[in-house]
């Protein structure tokens, strides 16, 4: 007879049972982070992020000087012993702004990532697992939404809820969730006719059961690479805005802002522009990285090709 | 080409031929005929020559190029289409301009204006007294512009023409500062703003033709051949563009800019030495940064908080890192050239946190949390001030928290109180060269009806009004002190700095006038090296 | 095919719809408006109130959007509410510099990502690959605006080989028309090269880890064949819809370049608006870039689908 599963190979009589000695395979999540760090890349990645995160969660431990403060008589400085990175045009200390603009920065990241992301995922779900009107509506609300030009619809956004580090996060997400939202819906697609979720609506599992225990862990690997794309997205999206004017306001540092205002002084002190540059290239290249040491770490061909 | 005598009150000097001299920045320059209504800072010998096309950029964009029309924007661009009746000199003397000559009555209330005659616009029609009726009661619109030359308008309330080119103005009220209102009145022609055209092509009087304009990139104009003042202008063209402070600095440095307005306050320290470019401040902008209260609200009700807060504004320290000196402090909004000028009184307010906090003591004021409201983007200088206050104000227990908004929305909230702010606002002003009475009316921050601080008072209304209608100039010098001296008790609106109109221009640009309204330019007189 | 084209076309109408709403509606519900920027701050409450009644900004917003649906019905796209000019010669004006400037990026980055994607892909795990692929992620990771500030510094600035900004677009002087164009379109392009030599590399990889790949090589095909013959044309397919959708979103989003280098195109005369409150240039904008992004998609898409037949089926 056709041999339809294993347990007819397993319940025939004509073949020896034994119980093969099977070590316990690791969770696919930890076994993927491993290939990461173990990539030069990923690791260095890792390493960046984990340095900008320390500096923003202890800024006010290792910053020489409280950012705000004015030290009068000591303007546009060059890089000196008493301030490292020198000063800006009202006398703040460069070295302790950039340290305290990773708050915003990555803050930003974060909010964008836990908003967006979670809206678009679930948008997404429910398109791909619903179908029908729901999808068709869901879609064509993203499609008017990604056909919007991102940056006009953040400055639209913040133009309405006003400056600021939280109103700069909430407008990007917006801007997200369309993309966000079509890739979790392609992924929630693959998997709704996977035989498990089949098997689990057999056995008659509700449609929510179904897609929060079965598809979404399913379909959320392949969505981490996105995730971490986009948080540099979201950085760099910050610090656009923050050079156009929006987002977190003075006198609060903020990478993208201290560029800005770094335009009107080129000539006089260039350092303006060269500190949260660099950090901020950092955080994108560390960002970059992760997600590439991530795909190839997701990627299930390179896994089983064993490269 | 004379003003007559028959006016009490003004007087006039007689006309000196020939361009001004060198003038170090700051001062004002000669008066004289036509041909010099200017402070010219070129030395005198060369000989202009006529053609070539100038390059003129700034960072303000004009929103509309109605003549009529008082929005940012416009001087060195529309207002260069059109004429006025007469035009301030650099000693606040009106000179002849569509007007030849006129005769004021000397109860200030009847103006009879002789117009020049074979003036045409640009459509080749002439103009006569009808054309300028039809301006001022136009202005009266308030869609036009935007209510404030209406005020200046609404003075006027019968005018008659005698005849094509005679214009006679009647006012209920004595109007001593006469010259200060029309010398905001573009005459328009009917033609054009009535017609089908009217938002895409203006049509003035004026030295130049309107050819092009590309809103937010450039406006051009052209050489208008048969301008009234012969041998005038002597440029073919002007093509003004609008670019940021960086871009624009770096094109006049690769020679692709003959003139920069308000170029980054680096750049024109840095080039002042430069032999290869010239860098002056319009010596008579009237401009100046200023805070304003919320009067309407506690603390800000009380005239001794207005006042510590006068005293912790670190003036001098903005001038000096912000403004690299090119701006001067001031306790009065006054000009030099305004009759209210003080110099002593510019210096009450020193910087002096001890007598800051004795006043807030006193006040029974406490620990004070407020905000202040700037518009970034229109006045990046004054939402640089506000971070120096609000350094200063912390070390006398006041957090001042900054709301920096966009312009719109500025505006709306100081005018329609929407929605309602109840701490201090920051902005820049104008027109603090010309008579008290016309910053008294026309600004914002100090006008009687709805200023942005919301002050009402009675004192201060009877000083404005007299002021308005004063015209014995011993009266109006006491008149002066006395108003001078309630806005340094009152600081309701409390000036900062001036707001220095700069200007770099390479070194082959002659003849450039400084006039006397908005802190514009005019081309009339400018010719290539 | 034709129910395809069908069935695309009518998905696309409730987007467009769904779209004027959209851009109506965002515009609209910012605070502080057109006639508060047109009064300036010296006018006095009346003149606000008359100039705000004279833009028709008083009237309940379902009747504005009303209003502005059936002049666009009408093709209609109203006037700038700040000037007056008409919307549709204002976005003529400045369109030629968007265009201009997307589509010289875009074939600079082309040229720049082709062959560098294909060298990454075919020298996977190499030091070739690992250097390009350090410059792009360096490249991707500083900040156009950035990089544009530092360009006009060095080339403007030092050099003075190129002008720092504002556009030339003389039919008769094309050697300074070019100039003014180098700097910002290479400064987009470098960008963009570096996220398209990217999903080059990444698509090629997957190719030629295909089956159909791998029996070429079985067959002995040689290498470069394999490459050329085989493996790219099937990886650039979705390479065309990245380019379809780079060109369209990059029409309303070279905004931060534009800035940078005061180049007069869309993108600054949408942020101007919305500075400006100016309702209808930005409405008419908007729409107008949001139009053109799902025409272009529908484009890309048929495109697609005429060349693979298993994505019409499929849908």
């Amino acid at each position: 007879m056709a041999v339809r599963s294993a347990t007819d190979v397993v319940a025939s009589p004509a073949l020896p049972v034994t119980t093969p000695q099977v070590r316990k395979s690791p969770h696919p999540f930890a076994a993927a982070f491993r290939r990461t760090w173990r990539n030069p890349l990923g690791l260095f990645g890792m390493i960046i992020l984990s340095l900008l995160v320390f500096a923003a969660l202890f800024a006010p431990f290792i910053s020489p000087y409280d950012p705000i403060v004015q030290h009068q008589g000591k303007e546009l400085q060059g890089p000196n012993a008493q301030f490292w990175f020198g000063t800006d045009e009202l006398g703040r200390d460069l070295l302790s702004r950039v340290i305290w603009g990773t708050r915003p920065s990555l803050s930003v990241a974060l909010m964008v990532v836990g908003i967006g992301g979670v809206l678009g995922i679930l948008a997404g779900l429910a398109a791909g697992y619903l179908g029908g009107w729901a999808d068709a509506l869901l879609m064509r609300i993203f499609d008017a939404l990604f056909a919007f030009p991102a940056i006009l619809l953040g400055f639209v956004v913040i133009a309405a809820l006003g400056p600021g580090t939280s109103q700069v996060a909430i407008a990007i997400a917006i801007a997200v969730v369309p993309s966000l939202g079509r890739v979790a819906r392609s992924l929630v697609l693959k998997e709704r006719y996977r035989d498990y979720v089949l098997a689990a609506r057999c056995v008659g599992a509700g449609s929510v059961r179904v897609m929060l225990k079965h598809v979404l862990p399913n379909a959320v690997s392949p969505m981490i690479v996105n995730l971490a794309l986009l948080m540099g997205f979201a950085v760099l999206a910050e610090a656009g805005l923050a050079f156009l004017g929006l987002g977190t306001q003075p006198p609060q540092p903020s990478w993208g802002a201290m560029l800005n205002s770094s335009r009107a002084y080129l000539r006089v002190d260039p350092w303006m522009a060269i500190g949260p540059g660099i950090v901020l290239a950092m955080l994108l290249l560390g960002l970059n990285y992760l997600a590439d040491a991530l795909r190839e770490a997701f990627d299930p061909r390179r896994v089983n090709a064993g490269l | 080409m004379r003003a007559n005598r028959a006016v009490r009150g003004t007087q006039q000097r007689p006309g000196r031929p020939g361009n001004g001299r060198r003038q170090p920045s700051g001062t004002s320059g000669a008066s004289g005929t036509l041909a010099s209504t200017s402070a010219t800072v070129q030395p005198a010998a060369a000989q202009p020559k006529t053609g070539g096309s100038l390059r003129f950029a700034q960072t303000a964009n004009p929103v509309s190029i109605d003549g009529n029309s008082i929005a940012g924007g416009g001087n060195e661009t529309a207002w260069l289409v059109f004429d006025r009746l007469t035009q301030y000199d650099q000693n606040r003397q009106p000179q002849p301009m569509l007007a030849e000559s006129w005769d004021i009555a000397s109860d200030f209330k009847q103006f009879k204006l002789n117009l020049r005659k074979g003036v045409q616009f640009h459509s080749g029609r002439e103009l006569t007294s009808d054309d300028v009726k039809y301006t001022v009661l136009r202005l009266r619109e308030s869609t036009v512009g935007s209510g404030i030359l209406a005020g200046f308008s609404n003075w006027f309330t019968a005018i008659d023409l005698p005849d094509k080119s005679t214009v006679v103005l009647r006012t209920d009220s004595p109007r001593p500062t006469f010259f200060d209102a029309i010398e905001l009145f573009n005459i328009v022609d009917k033609d054009n703003v009535e017609g089908p055209e009217a938002k895409s092509k203006i049509i003035g009087t004026g030295p130049f033709t309107f050819v092009e304009w590309q809103n937010g990139d450039h406006f051009t104009i052209a050489k208008n051949k048969n301008y009234w003042q012969s041998g005038r202008p002597y440029l073919d063209e002007i093509v003004s563009y609008v670019r940021n402070q960086q871009t624009m600095d770096l094109q006049l440095e690769s020679n692709g800019m003959d003139v920069v307005k308000i170029p980054g306050v680096d750049d024109f320290v840095r080039l002042k030495s430069d032999p290869d470019y010239q860098a002056t401040i319009h010596p008579a902008s009237g401009t100046f940064f200023e805070i304003g209260f919320n009067t309407a609200r506690p603390p800000f009700d009380d005239p001794r908080v207005r006042q510590a807060f006068n005293y912790a504004m670190d003036r001098k320290r903005f001038c000096d890192t912000i403004m690299r000196n090119t701006a001067v402090p001031l306790n009065l909004p006054w000009s030099a050239t305004s009759p209210a000028y003080d110099a002593a009184k510019n210096s009450v307010y020193t910087y002096d946190l001890d007598r800051a906090r004795a006043l807030l003591k006193e006040a029974g004021a406490g620990t004070i949390e407020t905000g202040i409201l700037v518009n970034g983007i229109g006045a990046p200088q004054v939402l640089q001030f506000a971070q120096i206050f609000q350094d200063s104000l912390a070390q006398i227990g006041v957090k001042l928290n900054l709301q920096n908004v966009e312009p719109a929305i500025w505006v709306d909230t100081l005018i329609n109180k929407k929605p309602d702010y109840t701490g201090l606002w920051g902005g820049s002003d104008q027109i603090a060269q010309l008579a008290p009475s016309t910053l008294f009316q026309l600004s914002p921050g100090w006008r009687l009806d709805n200023n942005h601080s919301a002050y009402k008072n009675e004192m201060w209304t009877t000083l404005v009004n007299s002021a308005l209608s004063e015209s014995d100039p011993t009266k109006q010098k006491d008149l002066y002190t006395r108003l001078n001296d309630f806005i340094l008790d009152q600081s309701f609106t409390v000036p900062i700095a001036t707001y220095p109109y700069t200007f770099l221009m390479r070194a082959n640009v002659m003849g450039v006038q400084y006039q006397l309204h908005n802190g514009g330019v005019s081309f009339t007189d400018t010719w290539l090296a | 095919m034709g129910r395809f084209i069908i069935r695309r076309f009518l998905q696309a109408i409730p987007v467009l719809f769904f779209s004027t709403f959209l851009v109506f509606m965002v515009i609209h519900l910012i605070p502080g408006d057109a006639a508060a920027v047109l009064a300036g701050p010296n006018a006095t409450p009346e003149a606000l109130a008359a100039i705000r009644k004279d833009m028709g900004l008083d009237q309940p917003l379902l009747v504005q959007y009303v209003v502005w649906v059936t002049h666009l019905l009408q093709g209609d796209l109203g006037k700038s509410t700040l000037s007056g000019q008409p919307i549709v010669k204002l976005l003529q004006a400045r369109a030629p510099a968007t265009i201009e400037l997307t589509l010289a990026a875009m074939s600079i980055s082309m040229i720049i990502a082709l062959p560098l994607g294909i060298l990454s892909a075919t020298h996977v795990r190499g030091r070739l690959e690992w250097f390009i692929s350090t410059i792009q992620s360096l490249w991707l990771a500083i900040p156009n605006f950035w990089a544009g500030i530092l360009a006009i510094i060095l080339f403007s600035l030092i050099l003075r080989w190129l002008p720092p900004g504002g556009r030339v677009a003389d039919a008769n002087n094309m050697g300074d028309s070019i100039k003014s164009l180098i700097l910002p379109a290479t400064t987009l392009a470098l960008y963009l090269a570096a996220a398209l030599s990217r999903f080059i590399k990444f698509n090629l990889l997957e190719v030629l880890f295909d089956d159909y790949v791998r029996t070429a090589r079985a067959k002995g095909v040689n290498d470069t064949t394999v490459v050329y013959r085989h493996a790219l044309r099937n990886a650039l397919l979705p390479v065309i819809t990245i380019l379809g959708v780079q060109f369209a979103s990059l029409l309303g989003g070279t905004v931060i370049i534009e800035s940078v280098f005061s180049w007069p195109g869309v993108g600054g005369l949408m942020i101007d608006g919305i500075s400006n409150r100016d309702y209808a240039v930005v409405q008419g904008g908007l729409l107008l870039l949001v139009m053109l992004f799902i025409v272009i998609n529908l484009l890309v898409d048929l495109t697609y689908a005429v060349i693979d037949p298993r994505i019409r089926l499929s849908d």
